[in-house]
């Protein structure tokens, strides 16, 4: 099934909107693996407004914000 | 000594005296420099009745133990002794050039008590300190008067100047660094207009400084500079400033908005973030001394309502106080406000936080424009904020200005109508700009036991919820849930004696989180020879924040007065934490056995003090009572 990926913040340096083709079954956390970020980016799903459980996943079609925990002082 | 010069002046400008000191080795290994050995000193020499604005308030300004030594991030210095603004014992902390500068003139520390008769300034050119007059300074924004005076003695004359800000004794006043870097929090700007000195000058001659074991220092240094420079995280602030993840914190709802009564605000994330100041306003990136992170912004804005020549340009804290909190996302008045509060010597947040508590008491009609002298507070009317608000503020200016010129803790008492419940702070101290509610649980605790009150560097809750580092040789190995409790307490336990560490040592937490555990070791022995394992370390960390606690004892704050209020604790509206509720007194209670702290008295048993070395510290609190 296919998603849509949207960086946001930070992320964006790394990697750009784009649909992604996956399989029915993958979970959040194998697919911010999958994605080559940084590891020292601590990066976590977010659809429509809530974050997703490494463990969780994904319907067709779902717009997902991949948003890391990384923040300023 | 070494590492250390062991040295520190004494002013009194009642007397108009100036000796110098040489501290007790003791005091350093068991408080370490900057926040904690200012500790140290007021629970010896300090105060507990004396108003924090009288002429007797101590005023401290100490260095760390790595000052002047070259190292990414370790030139820091804190200002330390009662709170004005929370009554409590209060410390903030600034990078910029002064530290170097004060230990390579040969002192860790200036005290300063008493009150000039006129308008004074210190100037210290190694052996030779004067008290000067400085009339020609007063009156004049922290802008024209390091100019003036740098014209004066020379560029590299390093200054510590307050606005018109302290010398009204706001209580949020901010001392300012070479016009750019700011000791921002809990007021010891009108600490210093309080004492008539409207600044502090140094320039050393030379740069000699004796270490333990300079050769392992100079390889430890070798190995941190590039690992801080190269690390992702600086990288990161470097190109976009530390609010280069702005609109991340909006997605996960750790950005404030309109008084914390909001967590998701998409177009504000989109307009406010670092990238945007990058593209539109930064003209040159600039770093604090020997830093190679830079991760401060030098901005101009060209044109429209909110332009402003080329200058000091805002950090994360000072956008989102100045912008979401207040409920405006335009990026150009976030810097004119910033650039404003730096000039007239206001904190950024608190002025936020109590502005953005006006501006919601406002709307409720709790308070009206009766009392605000005709102003109309609007969510996002930055117009208003610049060109009214801030300067009744630090002016004192009406019955308004008086009102929030004294923080909103105290602005909420004196409106009563329980405005305090929709307060943001804690010890009266303003939150910063991270919602516990969306940004991670453990920071409501982190907010709550805070010596000087609501603080996110403190300690690092904040980077080790994110899973930013990692400390496995003092058991922090695991990866945190930020939106949940578990954990929470067992790592905070952890996290105020890094804080504690990181405040003596005047370290920058953008910089330090890339030093391993045995690094920090390394660095404390062959800088000043304390031959420490971990565990001595980690100690000194934990007395730090003991005697914090024990400071605020005397000041009659206890377990009760670790809270935070009805506002950061009820439930989110929106936003991805909508609905969430924090186990806060669930952590609270669990932080409290884990540190053996008494649950009334909010302070370490007896024994407890004893076992960390605190014998007398542990009589005069156990048995004063």
């Amino acid at each position: 099934m296919k998603v849509y990926l949207v960086p946001v913040g930070i992320i964006k340096k790394y990697m750009k909107e784009r649909d992604l083709e996956i399989e029915a079954d993958l979970t959040a956390g194998t697919l911010v693996e999958r994605l080559n970020l940084p590891n020292k980016l601590k990066t976590i799903c977010f659809i429509n407004g809530k974050r997703i459980d490494p463990d969780g996943r994904f319907t067709e079609g779902d717009i997902v914000k991949i948003v890391s925990t990384f923040a300023g002082g | 000594m070494n590492g250390n010069t062991g040295k520190i002046i004494n002013v009194d400008l009642d007397k108009g005296s100036i000796e110098t000191e040489l501290l007790p080795e003791e005091y350093y290994t068991g408080y370490i420099g900057g926040s904690g050995l200012a500790a140290k000193l007021f629970w010896e020499r300090g105060s507990f009745s004396a108003d924090p604005l009288s002429p007797e308030a101590m005023l401290i300004f100490m260095n760390g133990p790595f000052a002047g030594l070259k190292l990414s991030g370790a030139s820091r210095n804190s200002v330390a002794g009662r709170s004005p603004l929370t009554g409590n014992w209060g410390d903030s902390s600034c990078g910029g050039y002064f530290a170097p500068e004060l230990r390579y003139a040969g002192y860790d520390g200036i005290i300063i008590k008493g009150k000039a008769e006129k308008p004074s300034m210190l100037l210290i050119e190694d052996e030779k300190i004067h008290i000067l007059p400085a009339p020609e300074y007063w009156g004049k924004g922290t802008d024209e008067a390091n100019r003036a005076i740098k014209e004066k003695y020379g560029k590299n004359y390093r200054t510590l100047i307050i606005g018109p800000a302290g010398e009204n004794l706001v209580k949020y006043a901010i001392i300012l660094n070479e016009g750019h870097h700011a000791f921002g929090r809990a007021g010891f700007g009108a600490v210093m207009g309080s004492k008539n000195l409207k600044a502090i000058v140094v320039k050393a001659s030379a740069k000699i400084m004796k270490l333990a074991d300079p050769e392992k220092y100079e390889e430890l240094r070798a190995e941190l500079n590039p690992k801080i420079k190269e690390a992702l995280a600086s990288d990161v602030m470097r190109e976009n400033g530390t609010a280069a993840n702005l609109e991340g914190g909006v997605v996960s709802g750790d950005v404030p908005i309109r008084n914390y009564t909001s967590n998701y605000w998409e177009e504000m994330g989109q307009e406010l973030n670092g990238g945007v100041l990058t593209e539109k306003y930064l003209t040159k990136r600039r770093a604090c001394a020997y830093c190679s992170i830079a991760c401060k912004r030098v901005v101009e804005v060209k044109e429209g309502p909110f332009a402003i020549p080329e200058g000091p340009g805002p950090e994360y804290e000072t956008i989102a106080a100045l912008g979401s909190l207040i409920g405006s996302m335009d990026l150009a008045a976030a810097c004119k406000a910033g650039r404003v509060c730096n000039d007239l010597g206001i904190d950024t947040i608190s002025a936020g936080g109590t502005i953005a508590w006006a501006m919601e008491a406002f709307e409720r009609g709790d308070i009206t424009e009766k009392d605000t002298g005709g102003i109309k507070l609007l969510w996002g009317d930055m117009e208003t904020v610049i060109e009214k608000i801030l300067p009744v503020i630090a002016a004192r200016e009406g019955a308004f200005g008086m009102l929030l010129a004294e923080g909103s803790l105290s602005a909420a008492v004196k409106t009563g109508k329980d405005t305090i419940n929709y307060t943001a702070q804690c010890k009266g101290l303003e939150v910063p700009m991270h919602d516990p509610r969306g940004g991670g649980h453990g920071l409501a605790l982190a907010y709550a036991v805070s010596p000087r009150g609501a603080c996110h560097v403190a300690s690092p809750m904040l980077f080790l919820e994110m899973g930013a580092c990692f400390y496995p040789e003092i058991g922090f190995e695991y990866e945190l849930e930020p939106m949940t409790d578990k954990d929470k307490a067992e790592t905070a336990v952890i996290a105020v004696a890094l804080g504690a560490l990181e405040n003596s040592a005047c370290f920058c937490q953008f910089a330090d989180r890339e030093i391993a555990i045995p690094e920090w070791v390394g660095l404390f022995n062959s800088v000043a020879g304390y031959n420490w394992d971990v565990q001595d370390m980690m100690m000194a960390g934990t007395r730090v924040f003991y005697l914090k606690r024990l400071i605020n004892y005397l000041f009659g704050r206890t377990a009760k007065d670790d809270a935070l209020t009805l506002r950061m604790l009820e439930p989110a509206r929106d936003g991805e934490p909508e609905g969430v509720v924090i186990n806060f007194e669930g952590m609270k209670n669990k932080f409290y056995e884990l540190m053996d702290m008494d649950p009334v008295k909010g302070i370490p048993s007896f024994k407890k003090l004893v076992e960390y070395g605190m014998g007398a510290e542990a009589k005069r609190v156990w048995q004063e009572t």
